[in-house]
Order: structure tokens, then C-alpha cells, then sequence
């Protein structure tokens, strides 16, 4: 059996009284592009902190690449991470910080380092506190592979860019990320930014998991289903039903089923990502169109 | 890590050890001509008898170089301490930085001992630079003030050993409070209170202080009438002194007869009378303000004291003697590295388990 590239059972972490992370089970092999997602403050930055070991848990247990996070220094060198707001020294320049990854990482890749930093057009002796967030946020991610880690954990690493500069980061990432042996967990509050990039998707709302899984199969095994308003007091049979809604003329459901579904009296379709998403996180099981954003409110 | 660790302690260090340097230099330019003053006028006046014009002429020499010394020395550690120490975890805490330097390949272990030992190393190396410089040059200043223990506080020793431990105050404060200001605010309260705590109860009880015990004797100055109470060495440093009557009861404190000390129980009044406040009272001839009639005073003075002699009064002195000087510093630098070391280690646990 494969090493897990992220395990965690019974997983929570506790300030002072309220669960910021709870009950947290899942086990994700190597290989797999994680988003992970959810609304604000539902728990996100916690898990990626306690994966990267800044976090140590309250209950449970995590195993990153099969040991304790940043159990020493071999375990911290194969886990790279980009903080939200790429947390930077505002004094030190560009080239000071890749001079920092040099003393503080032995594997660390100077030559990719710099190559990136060309590409990106980053210049060296620019301070890091004058550099605008796209460039922080790149110089952050160019840090965090350098180390040539063996996962990389990137927490809203785009939530501060502007459209664009978020499609050149995420593309960046995955053109990097593509050649190398590298397994990543990326938390985002947008779908689409999720849906882009990764092959498995955790769904956090209110400090617990409420779906994890490959993409591919959540897709597959969810299903819209659209019914009259007489359909009421019918309920499909074998499915689990994670949201329905209802309007003046219809109504809604979004459900789980393992097999394929055949519902008479509903009108099948497929779910997008979104849709799926959404479910999850309580907003019903509207179409997506009908919502104008998918930032939901804590 | 030593790389980040110094790459973030260069700018206050280079700040630090300018002003070092610049102390230093202008100690350098000065101290020769006072010590040189010190050897050829003061000290062969002093052998030839009262010469308190000379020694005022000296002490006027530099003297504000002199308050900048004693005021420099009363301060840099506790620099050293908010400067230094306070934001060291503070500010990693408060800028978030902490995240990428804990996830680097180095154990936030290794991580706060290698900065607390270069952070504590260059303290150490500028404060004892700056103590050996203005011990130096006030020496001859000190010696004037009777040498000794006069400025034990600001020579030598004891100096280095309070900023490694205001650094150590400082860096354990931003750490626990996580807020730089108040690490500094705090910095500066706890390390005044520690070296008041010390100063006022520690230090004169490290080693017992002896005792003196002699007859009490008056002495008439220009200035008026003082008693004579002192240690045995002018170095030597007087911990505590009284006037016991010879049942045992003290009459005075701190030189003077009276509850207060000074010379508040002991009046000398111009109709002829010496009150001691709780022991008796003597015919008096010495003018209260010395004028005309001082040619007289050692007569007058002889027939107070006979006076007083048949109070049976004597002056009774503790004292750390001169030769404790040393000891005395070595010991105090102790106490301080010791808080030091506890503080640092508290430190390194409270990175491990507490933070962030």
C-alpha cells in the first residue's frame, strides 16, 4: 500500500471554545491535485496549517507523506507552502528570499528558482513589501517548489489576484506541477479556480467535511433532478437527497446515488461542479445560473 | 539558518554597534587627558591636604560626557532588550512572517535557538565593549567618589549580564504577548522591577555584610556639624548603619541621631544647647554656621564630645568590604545570566508547544 500523501482521522483543532476543524476523516493518495473548498472560516486554512505543522491538532491524528507534520527538519523539507497573502518580509528583496530558501532547505533548486523568477519578470533586488500581491504570490509559490517538495500545500493562494493574474498563477502552478512527481492541496472559496486544476475535491462547511472525493466520481455520482410541483410527496427511491429547493413551478433536487438512477416522473440531469459544490454547502439545489456568485456568506 | 537568522538582526545590529562605536570613540578622545589630569593634579593635591576646588574644577571636566556615560549605562541593556529582543518572535507573529520561516527545512527548534544565541552573542560582544570603555574612562571619576562600589552598577561585569537578560526579557514578552509594543512596554517595566529587586534586596545580602562597631564621634566640617559614622575603607560599601546607645538601643539610622537619619535629631542650637532627640542634650559653643569664630571650634568641638562620650554612644556599621567588589560583580552577573538561560529556555518551549 501506497504512503498517503494527506491522512487524517478524526482530525480537530479547538480555539478556546469553538471547533475550527472537527471530526475530519479522509485519505488522499499520492498524485491528486486537491481543491479544497468551502466557504469563509469554515476550516480550511486550519487543516492546510496543521499540514503544514504550524497547527498542531486538538483531537485526532494527521499524517502527512506518512509522518507527523514537521516532524523534522527531512518531513518540513518535503511539504512546500504558500501562506494566504504569501506571508513575505516586507524589507528583505526578491533575491534575499531565494537566498533564504538556499540556507534554510537542502534540496533546494536555485537554477529553477531563478529561471522562474526570469519568467516571471520579478526583479531580484526589488523589496518584497513593494512587490504587488500577483508578484508576491508568485515569488511565494516559486519559494515553496524550489524546496522540491513532495506536496505542496497552497492556502487561497489566488483569493487577492485579479482575474487575470489568477488564470496565469493556477497555470503556472499546473504546467510546474505537471512535470514532477508532486501531490498538491489548494483551498479556494471559487469554484472555477477549483475546477481548472484539480482532480479531487473536499467540500468544508461549518468546520467538517462534508464530501471528498476524485472529481470524476462525485460528477458521475451526482444527479439534478427536476420535478412538478405534484411530484411532492414523491421521493426518489435509493438516492440520498443533498438539497432540494423548491420555486412556483418546480422542484429541485440534488442527489447521491451509487447506481444509475432511473426516477419516473423526474427529468434527470447532470450537475456541474458548481452545482455540486453548492449543494454541499447548503444553498440548495437551484441551478447555477439563477445564483450571481458563488462566494457564499459564512 | 544562521544566514536568516543574522540577515534579520544586521540592521538594529549595525545601528547598535554605531553607537557603540561612536561612544566609544569619544571615550577614546577624552579619557587620556582626564586620567592624565587625574595623575598629575588631583592626585598629588590630594596628598597635600583639602583641595575640594581642584576636585570641582575635575569633576566639571567632561561632566557631560560623564552624565552621558552613567545615563548610557543605566539604559543600554534595556535597548538591547526592546530593540533587540522584543521583536524578534513579535514581529514574526504580527507580520504573519512566522509562517514561512517555520516551514522551511528547519525545525522551529533550531529556528529559535540559533536566533536567540546570535541575538544574545552580539548583545553580549557591543555590551561589553561599551562597559570596558566607560569603565575605563570614568576610573578616575569613580576613584574620586571614594572608587569601590560607586557605579558598581555601570562597570565592569554586571552591565553585559543585564542586557542578555533584557534581551532574553524581551524576546520571551513578544512571544507570549505577541504584540511587539507591548513586548517593549513590558521589556522596559520588568526589567527596571528586576534590577530594583535585586539591587534593593539580593545584592547586599549575597554575601553577609561585616560588621564595625566603634565609638560615636562628632566632626565639624565647613558645611556644619555631621557625625563621623562610616566603614572601616573609604571603598567599602555601606549596607547599613546605626547609633546604639550602649544598652543596645538604637537611637539613629544612616549616620544621625533621630528617626529620620541625617542630622534631623541632632540640633545644634545657637543658644549654647546640642539636642540629641532620645538621648540627652549637651552644652554647645560651635557656632551653628562656622564664620569668625571657627579658630575655636576644635576647643569647643573637644568639649562637646566629652559630652557626648558619657552618652556611651557607638556606631555600628554593616559593610561589604572593597575586596568583595569582584565576587560581588560575578555574582550578580550570575543571577542575571541565570534568569537569562530559564527565560531562553521558557522561550524555546513556548515556539514549540504554544505558538502560534
Amino acid at each position: 500500500m501506497s504512503v498517503a500523501a494527506l491522512e487524517t482521522v478524526g482530525l480537530g483543532k479547538r480555539y478556546l471554545r469553538r471547533w475550527a476543524l472537527a471530526d475530519c476523516t479522509f485519505r488522499i493518495l499520492r498524485g491528486h491535485v486537491v481543491g479544497l473548498v468551502g466557504p469563509n472560516g469554515a476550516g480550511k486554512s486550519t487543516l492546510l496549517n496543521l499540514a503544514a505543522g504550524l497547527l498542531t491538532p486538538t483531537a485526532g491524528s494527521i499524517k502527512v507523506l506518512g509522518e507527523q507534520p514537521a516532524r523534522d527538519a527531512a518531513q518540513l523539507g518535503r511539504v512546500g507552502y504558500v501562506p494566504q497573502d504569501a506571508a513575505l518580509y516586507p524589507w528583505l528583496s526578491v533575491e534575499d528570499h531565494l537566498r533564504l530558501g538556499a540556507h534554510c532547505n537542502p534540496r533546494w533548486d536555485a537554477v529553477a528558482a531563478h529561471a522562474r523568477l526570469a519568467e516571471l519578470g520579478l526583479s531580484a533586488r526589488q523589496r518584497a513589501g513593494k512587490l504587488s500581491g500577483g508578484q508576491r504570490a508568485q515569488l511565494s509559490l516559486t519559494i515553496a517548489l524550489a524546496k522540491r517538495p513532495d506536496l505542496l500545500l497552497l492556502d487561497e493562494p489566488v483569493s487577492s489576484l485579479d482575474p487575470l493574474a489568477r488564470r496565469e498563477f493556477l497555470g503556472l502552478l499546473m504546467s510546474t506541477v505537471a512535470g514532477h512527481d508532486v501531490s498538491v492541496v489548494l483551498s479556494s472559496h471559487v469554484v472555477s479556480d477549483i475546477e481548472r486544476v484539480c482532480d479531487y475535491l473536499i467540500v468544508l462547511v461549518d468546520s467538517r467535511v462534508r464530501v471528498a472525493g476524485k472529481i470524476e466520481e462525485l460528477l458521475a455520482g451526482h444527479h439534478r433532478l427536476v420535478g412538478t410541483r405534484s411530484t411532492d410527496d414523491v421521493a426518489p427511491a435509493n438516492q440520498t437527497v443533498i438539497a432540494a429547493s423548491v420555486t412556483d413551478r418546480q422542484r429541485l433536487l440534488v442527489v447521491r446515488s451509487d447506481g444509475p438512477v432511473v426516477e419516473p416522473g423526474w427529468i434527470i440531469e447532470s450537475v456541474s461542479l458548481e452545482d455540486l459544490v453548492l449543494a454541499y454547502m447548503g444553498h440548495g439545489a437551484a441551478r447555477t445560473v439563477a445564483l450571481p456568485t458563488t462566494q457564499a456568506a459564512p | 539558518m544562521t544566514w536568516l537568522a543574522w540577515r534579520q538582526l544586521r540592521t538594529q545590529a549595525a545601528v547598535a554597534a554605531l553607537a557603540v562605536a561612536g561612544v566609544v570613540v569619544a571615550l577614546a578622545v577624552t579619557g587620556p587627558h582626564l586620567l592624565n589630569v587625574y595623575e598629575t593634579v588631583v592626585v598629588p593635591c590630594a596628598a597635600h591636604g583639602d583641595c575640594s576646588a581642584v576636585t570641582a574644577h575635575f569633576q566639571a571636566l567632561d561632566s557631560q560626557l560623564a552624565n552621558l556615560c552613567s545615563t548610557l549605562m543605566l539604559l543600554a541593556p534595556v535597548l538591547f532588550g526592546v530593540f533587540l529582543g522584543a521583536p524578534l518572535i513579535a514581529r514574526e507573529l504580527e507580520g504573519g512572517t512566522y509562517r514561512l520561516a517555520w516551514t522551511q527545512s528547519v525545525t522551529r527548534t533550531r529556528w529559535i535557538t540559533t536566533r536567540l544565541t546570535l541575538v544574545t552573542l552580539v548583545t553580549a560582544v557591543l555590551m561589553a565593549l561599551l562597559s570596558t570603555a566607560v569603565t575605563w574612562w570614568q576610573r578616575p571619576l569613580d576613584l574620586l567618589n571614594g572608587g569601590g562600589y560607586f557605579d558598581f552598577d555601570k562597570s565592569d561585569v554586571v552591565p553585559v549580564a543585564f542586557a542578555v537578560f533584557a534581551v532574553a526579557l524581551g524576546v520571551s514578552l513578544g512571544a507570549i504577548t505577541r504584540r511587539t509594543l507591548v513586548a517593549m512596554a513590558g521589556t522596559i517595566a520588568g526589567y527596571f522591577g528586576a534590577r530594583y529587586l535585586v539591587t534593593q534586596y539580593i545584592r547586599r545580602n549575597l554575601f553577609t555584610p561585616l560588621r564595625s562597631s566603634s565609638p560615636f564621634r562628632l566632626q565639624v566640617t565647613s558645611s556644619g556639624t555631621q557625625a563621623t559614622i562610616g566603614p572601616p575603607q573609604p571603598g567599602d560599601w555601606v549596607v547599613s548603619n546605626q547609633i546604639v546607645t550602649g544598652s543596645g538601643r538604637v537611637v539613629g539610622e544612616n549616620g544621625g541621631i533621630g528617626p529620620n537619619g541625617a542630622l534631623g535629631g541632632f540640633s545644634v542650637k545657637s543658644n549654647g544647647t546640642a539636642v540629641f532627640t532620645g538621648v540627652g542634650r549637651c552644652p554647645n559653643r560651635i557656632p551653628v554656621s562656622p564664620g569668625p569664630h571657627s579658630h575655636t571650634i576644635p576647643a569647643t568641638q573637644a568639649a562637646l564630645q566629652r559630652c557626648i562620650d558619657s552618652f556611651h554612644l557607638r556606631e555600628v556599621v554593616y559593610y561589604q568590604p572593597v575586596s568583595r567588589y569582584w565576587p560581588l560583580q560575578w555574582s550578580e552577573a550570575a543571577i542575571f545570566v541565570a534568569i537569562a538561560i530559564v527565560l531562553s529556555a521558557g522561550c524555546v518551549w513556548w515556539v514549540r508547544c504554544r505558538l502560534p
